[in-house]
C-alpha cells in the first residue's frame, strides 16, 4: 500500500472517524482505523466500538493498493502536527509498519495487520432507501430528549429509539420510562417490507452530530437495514449502528388516547415561566404545579427554605379547572426544541399523562407522567 | 483444530456435539473438571462451533469467525478472565459484557461469553451475573469455566448446564506432552505422574527445579541409609521447610512418594516396566532388595501422611522432622536388623 494524500484532507476524514475508536478495551484492534484504498483516486477510512462505526473517504493519489489498521490517535497527533496544506506520503513497509513521510519528516508506526479489524456489513448503494435529511434530523432531535443513554430495566425503557418505516410514513418513538416521545414523517418508497429496528442512543446522538454539520443540505439520507446492523449514508460519511436486540413497550394504546382538557399556549411565554418557577425546586424531581382555569394557567412552586414563585400565562382554554404536577425538566426540554409560536398541552386529570405537540397536527407528541400533588413544608 | 483433536474429553464433547447437532444448545455451560484438561479449550472449541462458516456441529478452524475467536478479535466474542495471577473478577467486567447483551451480534450467529476461573467471581460480580443468567439474551451463549464446582454459587450452578470434564487418560497425556513440551523422553512418565492428569499443571512444572528436588531427594535417602546424625536430617527439614511453599513442598513430598511406589512395584513384580524413576534403575534393584516390603509400605504410608498433614496446615518443620524422623527409623532398625516397631 502507497499514496499520498494533502494532510488537511486526511486530517479530517480521521477526525470524523476517529471519534468512536475505543482507545482503551479489551480489543486494542478497537483503537485503530483501518485505512483501505480504492480505486487509484480515493482511500477509505473506518472506525468501530462495534456499536457505532464510522466510514469516511478522503481523496488521494493512490501508487499501490492495500489495507492496514493505525492507532487513531496517534495517527491524528502526528497529523496535527504535521504543517496544514502540506502532501503527506504513506507507505506500508513489512511486518505492518507504515511509513509516514513529509519532507524531511518522517515516522515508522506500527500497525496491525486489516483482517483483524471487526468487518463491514457490504452492501449495494441502489438498495439504499431515500429518506428527507431534514425529516430525519427533526425526528431524532425531537425523540431523542426522551430516550436514556443506559437502559432503565426496572421501568422498562431500553437505551434506544424504535423506528418503523412503510411505504408511507416513518415513525420514531422513545421513552426513558417516565416521558415519551412519537414522530411521524409522511413518506414516498417502494418497500418490499416492512421496517421496525431499535436503534441505540449512542448511535442517534452520533448521526444527528452528523446531520447538523451541514443542516440546510437537501441531500436524502440513504438508509439500509440488515440483519444486525443499519448503514446510514450522509454524504460520503457513511455510519453503522448496531441495532438493539430488546423489548420495547407497547405504546400504540397510548399514542391514539386523545385527552379532553386541550390548552393553547404561547410557547415563549411558557417557557420563561416555568423556567423562572423552576428555580425554587429541588433534585431531580423539579416539582412545580400547574392550576389551569378559563384562559389562565398558573404555575407555582415552592421549596422548604428557600422560597416559593408563582407566575401566570394567558392561555387560550374553556374547559373543567384542573390542578396538575410535574417535573419542570421534562417541559422545558420540549419547550426548547419546538420552534412553533403556539403550542397544544392536553391533559385529561391529575393521574393522567400530558401532552405537549404541535397546534395543527398530531404527527409529534410528548407525554409526560404527573407528579402526584402534594404541598411542600411550610417554611 | 476440530473438537476431535481435543484429547482426552470424548464424553464432555460428544454430549456437546449432540446439542449443536439437535440445535437444542442451552443458554448457558458451566465447564467444570481439573486444571488444565481442556475446559478453557472445549469453551473456544463450542465458540467457534456454534458460529463456524463451514462445518455444522463442530468447528473448521480456518474461516473467518473460527479464526478471529481463536486470535481473540472477534467481535462478538467476550472473554471474562481474571486481570492478573490470583486476582478475583470484578463487578465491572460483568457490567461490561451486560452493556453490550442488549445488542444483536455483531457478526455471529451467536454472541459466545466465556468466563474463565469463574471461581474467582466476587460475590456482586457472580449476583449481577444471575440476572443476566436468568433472562439470557436470545443470541447469546454463556460458557462459564471452573476448577472447583463447589464454589460457585448454587444460584449460578443451578441456572447453567453443568458439563464435567474427567482428568486425562495417562496414555493420552504421556503423548501429548511428549508432542507438546520438548523435554526428554526419561522424563515424561515422571510428568504425567506429577501433573494428575492434567496437562496444564505439566505445562507449569519446571523441570530444572523438579530435577533439583530429586537430587535433594536422592541426596536424603543417602542420609537416611548411612548412620547420618539425626541434626543432619533436622537441618535438612528446616531448609526444606523454609524455603519451600506448601505446593512445592507437595510436589517434593510426591516425588519421595513415587521413588517408594517404585521399590514396592520392582519388589513385587521384577518389572522394569511401568517404573517412574528409571533413570535410577540400579539404585531401585539395590534398595529394593535391602528393604523389606513392610517397611515399604510403611514409608509410603508415612509420607501420605504427611502430605495430608501439610494441606491442613501444620507446622511444616514440625511435620517434615517428624518424618523423617521416622523414615531414618524405620532404615536405621533394618540395618541394625532390630524388628521395626510398626
Amino acid at each position: 500500500m502507497e499514496f499520498s494524500i494533502s494532510r488537511d484532507e486526511f486530517l479530517r476524514g480521521v477526525n470524523i472517524v476517529d471519534n468512536v475508536a475505543v482507545i482503551r478495551g479489551a480489543m486494542p484492534i478497537l483503537s485503530h482505523l483501518l485505512i483501505q484504498t480504492q480505486g487509484d483516486k480515493q482511500i477509505y477510512l473506518y472506525g468501530t466500538d462495534l456499536e457505532l462505526g464510522i466510514k469516511g473517504g478522503a481523496e488521494a493519489q493512490v501508487e499501490s493498493e492495500g489495507s492496514i489498521c493505525l492507532p487513531a490517535k496517534i495517527m491524528a497527533d502526528i497529523l496535527r502536527e504535521l504543517p496544514e496544506g502540506s502532501l503527506v506520503h504513506m507507505c506500508l513497509e513489512e511486518n505492518s509498519q507504515v511509513k509516514i513521510s513529509y519532507g524531511k519528516k518522517c515516522c515508522h508506526l506500527a500497525g496491525l495487520p486489516a483482517e483483524e479489524f471487526p468487518p463491514f456489513p457490504t452492501y449495494e448503494y441502489e438498495n439504499l432507501i431515500p429518506i428527507p435529511r431534514k425529516s430525519l434530523r427533526d425526528m431524532i432531535t425531537k425523540i431523542n430528549i426522551t430516550v436514556p443513554l443506559l437502559e432503565q430495566k426496572h421501568l422498562g425503557a431500553p437505551n434506544g429509539a424504535l423506528l418503523e418505516i412503510d411505504q408511507q410514513t416513518m415513525e420514531m418513538m422513545g421513552t426513558d420510562g417516565h416521558r415519551l416521545s412519537y414522530i411521524k414523517k409522511p413518506l414516498e418508497l417502494e418497500l418490499s417490507q416492512k421496517i421496525k429496528v431499535i436503534l441505540p442512543k449512542k448511535s442517534l446522538v452520533e448521526l444527528k452530530r452528523l446531520l447538523d454539520e451541514a443542516p440546510n443540505s437537501n441531500d436524502p439520507v440513504l438508509v439500509g437495514f440488515f440483519e444486525n446492523q443499519a448503514v446510514f449514508k450522509i454524504g460520503s460519511i457513511e455510519l453503522f449502528s448496531r441495532l438493539l436486540e430488546t423489548y420495547f413497550p407497547n405504546t400504540r394504546p397510548r399514542i391514539a388516547k386523545v385527552n379532553d382538557k386541550i390548552v393553547q399556549i404561547r410557547r415563549q411565554e411558557f417557557r420563561q415561566a416555568v423556567k423562572m418557577v423552576s428555580i425554587f425546586t429541588e433534585g431531580r424531581e423539579k416539582y412545580i404545579r400547574l392550576k389551569l382555569d378559563k384562559d389562565t394557567l398558573t404555575i407555582n412552586s415552592q421549596s422548604f427554605g428557600v422560597g416559593d414563585a408563582e407566575d401566570q400565562v394567558a392561555v387560550v382554554y374553556d374547559g373543567d379547572p384542573l390542578e396538575i404536577g410535574f417535573n419542570a425538566g421534562f417541559i422545558l426540554d420540549v419547550l426548547n426544541i419546538l420552534d412553533e409560536e403556539q403550542i397544544i398541552m392536553e391533559m385529561s386529570d391529575q393521574n393522567s399523562p400530558g401532552v405537549i405537540r404541535s397546534p395543527d397536527s398530531r404527527d409529534y407528541l410528548y407525554f409526560m407522567m404527573p407528579i402526584k400533588l402534594y404541598e411542600t413544608d411550610e417554611f | 483444530m476440530p473438537f476431535g483433536q481435543i484429547v482426552g474429553q470424548e464424553r464432555a464433547i460428544r454430549f456437546l456435539q449432540a446439542s449443536l447437532l439437535k440445535g437444542t444448545v442451552s443458554h448457558a455451560y458451566l465447564f467444570t473438571g481439573p486444571d488444565g484438561v481442556g475446559k478453557r479449550l472445549t469453551a473456544f472449541g463450542l465458540a467457534k462451533a456454534v458460529n463456524c462458516l463451514e462445518r455444522n456441529g463442530d468447528f473448521c478452524g480456518q474461516c473467518d469467525s473460527c479464526r478471529r475467536i481463536e486470535q481473540r478479535t472477534h467481535p462478538d466474542l467476550f472473554l471474562i478472565e481474571p486481570e492478573a495471577e490470583g486476582a478475583r473478577l470484578k463487578i465491572e467486567q460483568v457490567r461490561e459484557l451486560q452493556a453490550a447483551v442488549g445488542y444483536r451480534p455483531y457478526l455471529a450467529r451467536r454472541a459466545v461469553c466465556i468466563i474463565d476461573q469463574a471461581e474467582r467471581m466476587t460475590e456482586a460480580a457472580a449476583n449481577s451475573m444471575l440476572k443476566t443468567l436468568e433472562e439470557p439474551p436470545a443470541a447469546m451463549l454463556i460458557v462459564m469455566v471452573t476448577a472447583s464446582l463447589e464454589r460457585i454459587l448454587p444460584t449460578i450452578r443451578s441456572r447453567c448446564q453443568v458439563v464435567r470434564f474427567s482428568p486425562l487418560p495417562k496414555d493420552d497425556l504421556e503423548r501429548l506432552i511428549g508432542e507438546q513440551l520438548s523435554i526428554p523422553a526419561d522424563k515424561v512418565r515422571l510428568l504425567v505422574h506429577l501433573s494428575g492428569g492434567s496437562l496444564g499443571r505439566a505445562r507449569r512444572i519446571d523441570l530444572a527445579s523438579l530435577q533439583d528436588k530429586r537430587e535433594r531427594i536422592f541426596g536424603l535417602l543417602d542420609s537416611l541409609s548411612s548412620e547420618a546424625c539425626v541434626e543432619v536430617l533436622f537441618s535438612q527439614a528446616k531448609k526444606l521447610a523454609d524455603e519451600e511453599d506448601v505446593d512445592s513442598l507437595q510436589q517434593f513430598l510426591d516425588l519421595w512418594l513415587y521413588w517408594y511406589y517404585d521399590l514396592w512395584k520392582y519388589q513385587l513384580t521384577g518389572d522394569e516396566r511401568g517404573l517412574i524413576n528409571t533413570d535410577r534403575m540400579k539404585e531401585i534393584i539395590r534398595q529394593s532388595q535391602i528393604l523389606s516390603s513392610h517397611q515399604i509400605e510403611e514409608n509410603i504410608r508415612l509420607i501420605e501422611e504427611t502430605s495430608a498433614a501439610l494441606q491442613r496446615n501444620v507446622n511444616k518443620q514440625l511435620a517434615l522432622e517428624t518424618m523423617m524422623l521416622r523414615l531414618g527409623g524405620g532404615q536405621r532398625e533394618k540395618d541394625s536388623q532390630v524388628p521395626g516397631e510398626g
